[in-house]
């Protein structure tokens, strides 16, 4: 009876100055999932409105830049795998990450931004925009990924065990993606700079990490700083699950993790620390 | 964390609880805790200003650029940081406390940037708070301002489903309910364009549809009844009756205080942040039109146009009065209204035969109403030093809108004080026919009487001659 009476005057929602101190609700974002998957589904379904390819750019973006790269930096750099394995594949087996990363940034930075005639007047957890535009860009990745795989057992490549490490460098690879998703949605806002610094860092990315070069070619003795570059070491593991390198570089891969994680952990304080302020801000 | 703010949340319920209890016998009655749709204590909300200039050139923009960098790295270099104290802000929202009922329809009134909107906003936690507390029993549906809560890429359909699911409905609720949207918005196959492309009595219509009908237990309406057509007017008012009748919480933020007056249980004043009335709505709105236009009622004359005429008596200041002769900022329409002209006359003695005629335009300019001495064979055959000459109109004939007048003053017949556009002024929307409806068509309101008969005997004979006539 009294449990029933408290059940009843309970009231259906306290508002606080504080809120939740260190994290984002994500009860609030859990209850609303319905909602994230209607706006996935319109966000995929209008990405590729009026455009004759449609979803088929997911693949033609990462093999244009394949065949590029192979000419300039292969054939005519004389860049190599660095083991048995076709520069061309190996080029690929990096691109398809980089391509979901380079456009999980960039259609992070602008999530929030390009809901402002929402935020100002309806609440729903803030934290949905960056994993709205995460999620539709992993349907891209998805289509990509699965045709890299295609392209891995027609050109005969061996399989082994280290493939059985594969959905761990994918689930490195989201959790990087939305990490850095969430983080870059706020910074917009507070900062209008990183819209147009954004570009450049996704370019500094390119290089920055073992795309188009074999991780050897940056001594062994700085690796671990190369990890702070998180995704240089989650190209390196998908390298290593694909092609068993065994000149696979564990501090590289171990440091990019920790750096992932605190980008995580720190993305996210971030994220509840600005999302208060959105509406006024924009 | 979420768990600690329920237990938190539990434990103040309990305690209110014990003191409602103990409240219940006082003379004030109030009401056991759990009728409580919202309960607002002591609610503030301070915009800090996020800084945003306007350049006009790039070198400042440079300029501007290097110097804010500078000023936000030297703090945090000196170890220095900014105590949010010394933030200056403008404060929308300050310690509002308000309880509003299960079932009560509330009006919140108050002029321009008083913070109506900001308070709803607050209780939607659209905006975050600076400081107090709100409790919200039960779901919210809003709708702040027109069409909003709509994302323009979106269709109609979408959109509707985003409002449910925004409210915690799942895709099957708003299933069922989707069809009674559609017919009360009446937007027939639109519903599956774009809402960019939607006109602003569509998205106010699917707008008020989605809030009203996905049945939330407490409805924000902001401003609705600002926008749209009689017959959406007359619509969403019945809507707002038969969702009172069914025990549905309402505050509804209106500049219609006619409105306010008919269809609230309780009103609430709010200026510059502050509760300032809380009471029975017709209290609260009377109280609001005598008092909340202080400044700005006296308009000098002539600010911006050219005076023509010789200058013997002109006019130096004008103002509204309402029935009570309390000067108001603005006529409001179907109310009396009287205009006061103060003049001033160089030579009392040789000023004979003052004649005044004004002219309201609309402000597109057209002539709509010319009011004249000379039209009602009125003159002031002698006037003093200075005085005030006014004119009263029984019923403001105008809708709500800007308005500016044109003064022509004579002294036997020569022109002493002629100004085109002499002054603007606004017509507040009110309820000419005491239906609480406006016309909004067209901008005159005349009184009418209907009625429906039969035909009278000797009409009937005429008529059935005319025919024969015609046939």
């Amino acid at each position: 009876m009294a449990k029933d009476i408290i059940d009843h005057i309970k009231p259906h929602e306290v508002i606080t100055p504080i809120g939740s101190r260190f994290w984002p609700n994500f009860p609030d974002v859990w209850r609303q999932r319905e909602l994230v998957k209607m706006l996935v589904q319109k966000s995929i379904n209008s990405r590729y409105h009026q455009a004759i390819l449609g979803i088929f750019w997911a693949l033609i973006t990462p093999v244009c830049y394949m065949v590029i790269m192979n000419v300039f930096f292969g054939l005519l750099g004389g860049f190599k795998s660095g083991d048995a394995t076709p520069y061309s594949l190996f080029l690929l087996s990096a691109l398809v990450p980089y391509q979901y990363f380079g456009k999980c940034l960039g259609d992070g930075a602008t999530s929030i931004i390009n809901n402002e005639a929402l935020i100002g007047k309806v609440y729903f957890p803030r934290l949905i925009f960056p994993i709205v535009t995460t999620l539709a860009g992993t349907v891209d990745f998805v289509i990509a990924f699965v045709f890299f795989i295609i392209c891995f057992v027609v050109m005969q490549q061996p399989l082994g065990w280290h493939m059985l490490a594969l959905p761990g460098a994918v689930l490195a690879l989201f959790i990087l993606a939305i990490s850095s998703s969430v983080f870059i949605s706020v910074l917009t806002v507070k900062y209008r700079d990183v819209r147009y610094a954004l570009p450049t860092i996704i370019q500094l990315m390119f290089f920055g990490s073992p795309i188009w070069y074999p991780s050897t070619l940056m001594p062994a003795q700085y690796h671990w700083v190369w990890g702070l570059n998180p995704f240089a070491g989650i190209v390196e593991a998908f390298r290593w699950c694909f092609f068993g390198t065994e000149t696979v570089s564990l501090p590289l891969i171990t440091s990019s993790a920790c750096t992932t994680v605190l980008l995580g952990v720190f993305g996210l304080f971030y994220f509840n620390k600005i999302q208060r302020q959105l509406a006024d801000m924009i | 964390m979420e768990m600690v703010s329920k237990d938190i949340s539990n434990n103040d319920a309990l305690d209110d609880a014990k003191t409602g209890a103990e409240m219940c016998p006082t003379a004030d009655n109030p009401p056991a805790f759990e009728e409580y749709a919202i309960r607002v204590d002591g609610i503030s909300k301070c915009f800090e200003s996020y800084g945003y200039q306007q350049f006009r050139h790039v070198p400042g923009i440079l300029v501007k650029s290097v110097k804010t960098a500078l000023k936000s790295i030297k703090p945090r270099l000196l170890g220095q940081f900014i105590d949010s104290n010394q933030l200056k802000g403008f404060w929308a929202i300050n310690n509002v406390t308000l309880d509003v009922k299960k079932g009560e329809v509330l009006g919140i009134i108050g002029r321009n940037g008083s913070g109506k909107t900001t308070l709803l906003k607050l209780i939607t936690k659209v905006t975050h708070p600076t400081a107090g507390r709100i409790e919200v029993y039960g779901r919210i549906s809003a709708l702040l301002g027109v069409g909003t809560g709509f994302h323009p890429m979106f269709t109609g359909r979408q959109n509707v489903y985003l409002g449910g699911m925004v409210l915690g409905l799942t895709k099957e609720e708003v299933d069922e309910r989707f069809d009674d949207i559609v017919a009360f918005s009446e937007i027939g196959d639109a519903i599956d364009k774009r809402v960019q492309h939607y006109s602003s009595g569509m998205r106010s219509r699917l707008g008020f549809a989605v809030a009203v009908q996905l049945r939330a237990e407490i409805l924000l309406l902001d401003e609705v009844l600002a926008v749209g057509d009689v017959g959406f007017q007359r619509k969403c008012l019945k809507e707002i009756i038969n969702m009172r009748n069914s025990g549905r919480t309402i505050l509804l933020v209106s500049h219609n205080t006619n409105a306010i007056k008919t269809y609230c249980d309780r009103a609430v004043l709010l200026e510059e942040g502050r509760i300032v009335r809380d009471g029975v709505p017709a209290d609260v709105v009377s109280y609001y039109l005598s008092h909340m236009f202080d400044e700005g009622k006296v308009k000098s004359i002539g600010d911006n146009a050219e005076r023509m005429g010789d200058g013997s008596i002109y006019i130096k200041q004008f103002w509204f009065e309402d029935e009570m002769s309390r000067r108001v900022s603005s006529p409001v329409c179907g109310e009396v209204v009287t205009l006061c002209f103060e003049y001033f006359c160089q030579d009392p003695v040789n000023t004979k035969n003052v004649e005044l005629g004004v002219a309201l335009r609309d402000a597109g300019g057209r002539s709509l109403i010319r009011i004249s001495t000379e039209k009602t064979a009125m003159r002031f055959e002698s006037v003093k030093k200075s005085g005030v000459i006014r004119v009263t109109i029984a019923r403001v004939p105008l809708i709500a809108g800007d308005y500016s007048f044109d003064y022509r003053m004579t002294a036997d017949g020569e022109e002493a004080d002629y100004i085109v556009n002499a002054a603007e002024f606004a017509v507040a929307e009110g309820d000419f026919f005491g239906t609480g409806m406006c016309e909004t068509h067209s901008p005159i309101v005349v009184d009418q009487t209907w009625s429906l008969h039969d035909l009278r005997p000797e009409e009937k004979a005429e008529n059935v001659k005319n025919d024969a006539l015609g046939g």
